[in-house]
């Protein structure tokens, strides 16, 4: 469709701008020895300028046929050379027409014996109007370029952009997946420790942490994975970090089983959930538990929280915030408008939330465009 | 005492499992005597100051207070061996004088090294050879990485231990060996330097302003002159604080002009 025609408010700015030129054509008509009365000059303006808008944004149509670069120079003047004489020869038609019709009753001004015939007249002005319609046809064919030109342009920009924010979700994801060195080290001093106490126990936790580590390899590779993908993961984590911190670390999961299938940007809960564990009951004696809950919003949304107990009096550490900020910035990549993540500290709870309002894209299917604005708003 | 003694040992560490493989590690060793084990920073302050063991192993990032905190209130200066998953804290150990530094997980070979440095340091110790030095309380306030500050003040009042976060307090005053740090109502004494107290804060938030006080810049709530030469520094809570000139520039420094 025509740019100009995508939206009605820029349509009618279109049309707007051909006003002037409305008058002028009156004022232009009413100046010859036998004026026109002034509201058959307005009207007949009017008729045959909006019509000359008209034929003035199909030269864009004939643009898009002759893509510059691609075209001749011979083609695309004799090309253009016809369009333009075809598309004047249509108004004059059109314009002897209107001015037929008005002679044969439309006009109550002043009698035809008065005036003399408005149709004559206007027979006798062709060359006038053929300049004037040439003149404006023409400049329809430079606009139709200068819209294609920026179209491409715009298309190439928003292109890029995308490219831009894929290529940066990725690398982010690619950030959160790197697994923390700390805890492996800890991790493997528990199962250290485990060899001689508990053998079975400590074989087990082998291999909890392969399987941790072959998900988060997986898992990172992904565009997109679903919530319950997701909660196996974080499962998978916590049962090692209950090694490590025995009764200390209590989890409270409540996910609706239909909501396992909502499809997510991967790595979203992962990180939460280390930094519940890493700077929340990690710092507390007597430990706490850590709450994660989903639920559906109306419309096929989803809200998810994270909450851990704290100890207030810990000095807040940098890294938890570099955390949040990957999760935040994937979000908003990902979803722009349609996804909120909000952090709460109330006493000694922390708590993350995200909500997603849109029904995520379907499992496996690339990454819906996560520029949120249409381009014609 | 003798040689011969046993090394009273303390395992300080907030994961069962963590103690468990160092006392495994132990085990072998007749001449160490485990007398206790706690899994946060306040426990081992405590258990250490009661207890007095010739050793401690202590783990790093805990509950409460943090490995370097708890050297920080020690009355007592036993053989300190850290054991962390962490190496970035390794230079800050051996600046508070541990023994060794083991990292998590560790071999048997490794461990035992560890403590025939111990056992070298404690029989040092008890011969009167070892070298009288600072204590952990002076070591461990100003072996800080560079450009890292204090986020809280420990503090030991008799048995109480107070933790105070550096943006809760006022001002900190000289108090002859003493400073006091200065908590909206309440006032901690604390043996150290006011100047190496400031060395540690971070001097965007923290201007010694005299000779005798190092001011929270957040709590200033205006400065007014007094006489000629000097000006009095208002603080939200009420308090007055006299002003040097040199402590004026500093200020200024801070705040970008006044």
């Amino acid at each position: 469709m025509h740019p100009f025609l995508k939206n009605k408010a820029q349509f009618a700015v279109y049309l707007a701008l051909w006003l002037p030129l409305v008058v002028v054509f009156a004022l232009l008509l009413q100046s010859q020895p036998s004026a026109w009365a002034m509201r058959d000059a307005l009207g007949f303006a009017l008729l045959a300028v909006t019509l000359l808008a008209f034929l003035f944004l199909s030269m864009y149509y004939v643009c898009r046929a002759l893509p510059l670069r691609e075209t001749s120079p011979g083609k695309i003047a004799g090309v253009h050379a016809v369009g333009v004489t075809t598309a004047s020869a249509v108004w004059f038609a059109f314009a002897l027409l209107f001015a037929w019709l008005m002679d044969r009753g439309f006009a109550r001004g002043t009698s035809l014996e008065a005036r003399g015939s408005y149709f004559e007249q206007v027979w006798r002005d062709l060359p006038v109007l053929a300049v004037f319609s040439v003149v404006m046809l023409t400049l329809g064919v430079a606009v139709g370029y200068l819209l294609i030109a920026l179209e491409s342009q715009r298309e190439t920009e928003g292109h890029r952009q995308q490219m831009q924010t894929l290529a940066r979700e990725a690398e982010l994801r690619s950030l959160r997946a790197q697994i923390n060195p700390h805890f492996l080290f800890n991790s493997l001093n528990s199962i250290s420790a485990l060899t001689t106490q508990n053998p079975e126990r400590a074989r087990e936790m082998c291999l909890l942490l392969s399987e941790f580590f072959r998900r988060n390899l997986d898992i990172g590779n992904q565009e997109s994975t679903t919530l319950g993908e997701e909660l196996d993961l974080v499962f998978n984590y916590l049962q090692i970090e209950m090694a490590r911190f025995g009764k200390r670390l209590q989890v409270d999961a409540d996910v609706p089983d239909d909501l396992r299938g909502f499809v997510l940007p991967p790595l979203l809960l992962q990180p939460l959930v280390e930094n519940a564990v890493k700077h929340g009951i990690a710092g507390l004696v007597e430990g706490g538990k850590i709450g994660i809950r989903a639920r559906s919003l109306s419309g096929g949304g989803l809200s998810l929280s994270i909450e851990n107990p704290f100890d207030p009096e810990q000095p807040r550490r940098r890294r938890r915030g570099i955390g949040l900020e990957n999760v935040r910035g994937r979000l908003d990549f990902r979803y722009g408008r349609d996804a909120r993540f909000e952090v709460t500290r109330e006493e000694a709870r922390f708590r993350a939330k995200i909500q997603i309002a849109a029904r995520g894209e379907a499992a496996g299917a690339p990454a819906q465009n996560p520029v949120p604005e249409a381009s014609s708003q | 005492m003798s040689i011969s003694e046993t090394i009273r040992t303390l395992l300080v560490d907030d994961e069962d499992l963590a103690r468990a493989v160092v006392k495994e590690h132990l085990a072998p060793h007749p001449e160490i005597e485990v007398i206790g084990e706690c899994g946060n920073g306040f426990e081992a302050v405590k258990m250490v100051n009661e207890l007095r063991p010739d050793l401690v192993f202590l783990d790093i990032q805990m509950p409460k207070l943090d490995g370097f905190e708890v050297l920080e209130l020690l009355e007592h200066q036993p053989a300190v061996v850290f054991v962390t998953a962490y190496d970035e804290f390794a230079l800050r150990a051996f600046e508070v004088h541990a023994v060794d530094y083991l990292l998590k997980p560790f071999r048997k070979e490794r461990f035992d090294e560890a403590l025939l440095r111990v056992s070298r340091r404690v029989r040092e110790g008890r011969k009167g050879n070892a070298e009288p030095g600072l204590s952990y309380r002076e070591l461990a306030g100003s072996a800080r990485p560079a450009g890292s500050y204090l986020e809280r003040i420990v503090i030991r009042d008799g048995a109480k231990l107070h933790v105070v976060p550096v943006e809760k307090v006022d001002y900190i005053a000289a108090a002859d060996d003493y400073v006091s740090v200065h908590v909206g109502e309440k006032e901690f004494l604390k043996q150290q330097t006011l100047s190496s107290m400031e060395a540690m804060l971070d001097p965007r938030r923290f201007v010694r302003i005299h000779r005798g006080s190092v001011v929270n810049v957040a709590r200033i709530l205006r400065i007014e002159p007094y006489s000629k030469d000097s000006k009095i520094v208002l603080l939200s809570g009420g308090v007055q604080l006299p002003a040097s000139r040199a402590g004026l520039a500093a200020l200024e420094a801070v705040l970008g002009g006044l």
